[in-house]
């Protein structure tokens, strides 16, 4: 879009901080990280298992209660090479100082993916279908900071 | 089959260049002005009005709340969708087949010029997750979208480009159109700036201001309104997986579901043949490809070779967005319902240097919202 000069304009911020909770499965699924694991969901009618976990099927319309240890390995299922990032001022693309991985991973035993960082990668290394691990921070406290990112696993 | 035929009578849209120099109200003002004026009804005619508009795409909470006055809306039945404006026109669709209301009018508008560009679509992701993490975001999940479908088709980059250059070369005949570009090939589009891989400058919408409206009637006052009115003959709308990690992403099942219930009403038995032009709401060059295939104009893996084929081009036998589509001006909450009014104006023989050959009896127009068109709406239009 072209720049319209001369406009007299108003900056009208919305700095409103809304405090959700992250709700009991969420918090069960970080409290995984503990352990470095991904733990899902299996949804009782079509078996299907969640990660991150979630409280109802959509497919179903099902409440999904059966908690299933995932490990933290996975597979990449699609890719996209970040050369920029969304700007978290003014919303814009800028761009990075170093192209970024960004993954669908699909944790080992699960139906669904997450959708993470891959580090300790060229980008012309990353396939569809290449096994990934999760790197783990130092100090974990079961946050969602506790998972880095992925790196193939060998 | 609807109980009650129903019309659209009167079309209008705004330019998509910025509006930065004018106000949010006097540019729904104007497309609402010149669509009564199309109509040659005043305000007093209509029954009822439905804007598609977002609260943060406006910064102002309960947006339409503003817009009253230049929607036309002012002390009449009035409400809004925080979607796209073929939802819009959707539900406008079922108040007039209620037999409540005979006239209605449809608006869809944004100002890309006063929103902060990509953030409020971040904003619809999941808080726990993927909003904190802060990888996903519209342009980078369109990105995994694209390689996924390439992958699973082999489609190439180049092949994903010719959406991008049938469009902007159609778009150079659009009056309206932001983006257009009648010398575009291959080259340029691989040549623009690379923003998530493989999805480049010219393979998205460009950030847009604008308005778009349409009128709807009933049979009996359509008639009075207008000689050529465009009857709405089916409707189909769908919502799909909110997760992107959970939905196969090389396909659009809410499209194919949505399409499915638009053909089973209008009768549409086999749409390369029954339908005449379609205008397809595309954000992404890689999504018309995909479109292709949920809206069954192909097989699955297919919509490349639909495209070099040249069926959709503006000389084929089934043009697909003419006007230049969603890659030529994507006002948000606009998109869709730009996407209608410019197949009633190609059945009209109103699109004058856009206007496809072989005079048009049967549009599709189709409506998106959301990540990766998480949900979808499809309308069957007929003259």
């Amino acid at each position: 879009m072209q720049d319209v000069e001369g406009v007299v304009e108003l900056s009208l911020p919305m700095d409103a901080a809304f405090n959700w909770s992250v709700g009991a499965y969420m918090e069960r699924f970080f409290g995984g990280f503990k352990h470095k694991k991904f733990l899902g969901i299996k949804c009782p009618d079509c078996g299907k298992v969640f990660v991150p976990p979630r409280m109802i099927c959509e497919d179903c319309f099902a409440e999904t209660e059966e908690w299933l240890e995932l490990g933290d390995e996975g597979t990449v299922e699609g890719y996209t090479v970040a050369y920029v990032k969304v700007d978290e001022k003014t919303g814009g693309l800028a761009d990075l100082d170093e192209p970024e991985i960004i993954a669908l991973i699909k944790p080992e035993g699960a139906d669904t993916c997450l959708i993470h960082r891959i580090a300790e990668a060229n980008p012309e290394d990353i396939e569809v279908s290449m096994r990934v691990r999760a790197v783990w921070a130092e100090e974990i406290r079961g946050e969602l900071a506790d998972l880095r990112y992925f790196k193939p696993a060998t | 089959m609807m109980d009650r035929r129903v019309a659209i009578v009167a079309y209008a849209q705004t330019s998509y260049e910025s509006k930065k120099d004018q106000s949010r109200e006097m540019m729904v003002y104007e497309a609402v002005r010149d669509l009564l004026e199309m109509a040659g009804i005043s305000k007093a005619e209509v029954d009822t009005v439905v804007s598609a508009q977002n609260d943060y795409l406006e910064g102002r909470t309960i947006s339409n709340m503003r817009t009253v006055g230049p929607l036309a809306a002012f002390m009449k039945d009035e409400t809004k969708v925080e979607m796209d404006g073929a939802f819009a026109a959707f539900y406008a669709l079922a108040r007039v087949l209620s037999g409540v209301h005979d006239i209605a009018i449809v608006a869809g508008e944004s100002m890309a010029s006063c929103y902060p560009a990509y953030l409020p679509m971040t904003w619809t992701l999941d808080p726990s997750f993927d909003r904190p993490n802060g990888f996903l975001n519209e342009v980078s999940a369109a990105a995994i979208q694209a390689g996924a479908y390439m992958e699973r088709y082999g489609v190439s980059e180049e092949q994903v480009a010719g959406v991008s250059v049938k469009n902007l070369g159609n778009a150079a005949k659009n009056p309206y159109a932001l983006r257009k570009m009648p010398d575009i090939d291959i080259d340029s589009v691989m040549g623009s700036r690379m923003l998530y891989s493989p999805i480049r400058e010219l393979n998205a919408y460009p950030l847009t201001d604008g308005a778009c409206a349409l009128l709807l009637a009933a049979e009996e006052k359509a008639s009075e309104i207008t000689d050529k009115p465009v009857w709405i003959e089916g409707v189909g709308n769908c919502h799909g997986y909110y997760h992107l990690g959970d939905r196969d992403l090389a396909g659009c099942d809410s499209l194919k579901t949505a399409a499915e219930a638009a053909y089973r009403m209008a009768g549409i038995k086999d749409p390369v043949k029954d339908i005449d032009v379609a205008e397809v709401h595309e954000d992404y060059s890689h999504e018309e490809l995909i479109f292709y295939e949920a809206l069954g104009l192909c097989k699955e893996g297919e919509g490349a070779g639909l495209l070099e084929e040249g069926t959709t081009a503006m000389q084929g036998s089934l043009p697909v967005n003419p006007s230049g589509g969603g890659l030529s001006a994507n006002p948000m909450c606009a998109t869709g319902l730009i996407r209608i009014v410019e197949a009633a104006m190609q059945l009209r023989g109103e699109a004058g240097e856009h206007q496809v050959p072989g005079e048009p009896a049967v549009a599709l127009a189709h409506g998106q919202n959301g990540i990766c068109a998480q949900q979808n709406a499809v309308f069957i239009l007929r003259r």
